[in-house]
C-alpha cells in the first residue's frame, strides 16, 4: 500500500475541503440549538455533506420520520451509482467492507474513481477512513467556533443555499440537460403554489414520476420499431 | 428533541444512505441493464440540484421574501465563481460572506 506520507498527500484536497465544509456543519448545527454532542456524532454515523446540512433545519423544524427518510433518498440519490465503478477496491473483510462502502461520498468517490492512484483496497480503506476523519475533526473546530461568533451574527446558512447551487452548477456543466433543469423548477414553482409544507417531498416525488414517465429517445426509438 | 430522536434520525440518513451506496455491490446487473434507472441516474441530479437550490433559497416560502435581492445578488456570485474556478470551497465560502456581508449590512447598502 502507499505509504502514510503519500496518503495525507493523496488526500490533501479533500482534507481542504472537508475541514472547513464539516466546521461549517458544526457552527450551523450549534446555531440552530441542536443538542451539541450529536454534530460530531452525525457526522460519525450518517457521513453525508448535503443531507447533514439540510438536515438541521429539517431537524430544528421537527420533520417527520418519513419525510427524512425520503429527503435522504432523493439528495442522495447520485450515491446509487458511485458503487459500480469500485468494484476493484472492495475490501475482503467483512468489516472493511461495509465500511468502505459507508463511506462513498462524492469527493471520496472521485479521488477513488478518478485518480488511478488507488490500487489496492487497503489503501482505498485508508483513504475513506482519512477523508471521514477530516470531516469528523472539522465538525469538532465548528462546534467550538460557533461559541465564539458573536450574537445576531445572520446569513451563516446560507453555506448550504451556496453548496446547492455549486452542486447544480457543477451537474448542470456536466450533464447540459437542460430539460432536466426547467424540470427542477417547474417542480419547485407547482410545489410551492400548492403544497408549501410539504414542498420538498412533493416536488422531488414529481421529479421522479415524471423522469420515470417521460419518453427517451432510446425508448421512442425502439416503440416506433415494434 | 430527544437523544432517542437524534438517534433515529442519524439511523434513518444513515441507513438510506448506506443502503444507496450498498446497493450497486449487491445489484450490480440492475443498475447496469435497467434503462430507466439508467434514465433516473441521469436527469435526477440535475434537476434535483436545481430543486434543492430553488429550496435552500425559499421559494417554497413565498409570502415573506425578506431578503430575496440579498440571497439572488450571492446565489449569482456562487454560481458565477463556480463556473469560472471551480473551487467549490471558495465559491461556498466567498458567497457566503457576501450574503453575511449584506444581510447584517456590513457594507451600508
Amino acid at each position: 500500500m502507499t505509504s502514510k506520507r503519500g496518503l495525507v498527500s493523496l488526500t490533501l484536497p479533500v482534507m481542504m475541503g472537508y475541514l472547513p465544509l464539516g466546521a461549517v456543519f458544526g457552527v450551523l448545527w450549534v446555531d440552530a440549538g441542536l443538542t451539541w454532542y450529536w454534530a460530531p456524532l452525525m457526522s460519525v454515523l450518517v457521513y453525508a455533506g448535503a443531507m447533514q446540512y439540510l438536515a438541521v433545519g429539517l431537524l430544528a423544524a421537527g420533520i417527520g420520520w418519513i419525510d427524512l427518510a425520503v429527503a435522504t433518498l432523493l439528495v442522495n440519490f447520485r450515491h446509487l451509482f458511485y458503487g459500480l465503478s469500485l468494484y476493484h477496491l472492495l475490501p475482503k473483510g467483512v468489516i472493511g467492507r461495509q465500511y468502505f462502502i459507508f463511506g462513498i461520498t462524492d469527493e471520496t468517490y472521485s479521488l477513488l474513481s478518478a485518480s488511478g492512484r488507488v490500487k489496492d483496497s487497503e489503501t482505498a480503506l485508508w483513504v475513506v477512513l482519512l477523508n471521514q476523519g477530516y470531516w469528523v475533526l472539522g465538525t469538532l473546530a465548528g462546534m467550538v467556533l460557533a461559541r465564539g461568533l458573536p450574537p445576531g451574527l445572520q446569513g451563516l446558512d446560507f453555506a448550504l443555499t451556496a453548496l446547492f447551487t455549486v452542486l447544480a452548477v457543477e451537474q448542470i456543466r456536466a450533464k447540459k440537460d437542460w430539460g432536466a433543469v426547467a424540470l427542477g423548477v417547474v417542480a419547485a414553482a407547482v410545489a410551492g403554489v400548492l403544497v408549501s409544507d410539504y414542498f420538498l417531498l412533493a416536488a422531488s416525488i414529481m421529479l421522479v414520476l415524471v423522469l420515470l414517465a417521460w419518453p427517451e429517445p432510446n425508448t421512442r426509438e425502439k416503440m416506433t420499431h415494434v | 428533541m430527544s437523544d432517542t430522536d437524534y438517534l433515529l434520525a442519524a439511523l434513518i440518513m444513515g441507513g438510506v444512505t448506506f443502503g444507496l451506496r450498498a446497493f450497486p455491490f449487491v445489484a450490480r446487473g440492475v443498475i447496469a441493464h435497467h434503462h430507466r434507472i439508467q434514465v433516473l441516474g441521469r436527469r435526477l441530479p440535475v434537476a434535483m440540484m436545481v430543486l434543492l437550490t430553488l429550496y435552500a433559497v425559499g421559494v417554497h416560502n413565498w409570502s415573506s421574501p425578506a431578503d430575496g435581492r440579498d440571497q439572488l445578488i450571492a446565489v449569482a456570485v456562487v454560481a458565477v465563481l463556480q463556473l469560472w474556478r471551480r473551487q467549490a470551497l471558495t465559491s461556498i465560502l466567498a458567497g457566503t460572506l457576501v450574503y453575511m456581508a449584506l444581510v447584517n449590512d456590513w457594507l451600508g447598502l
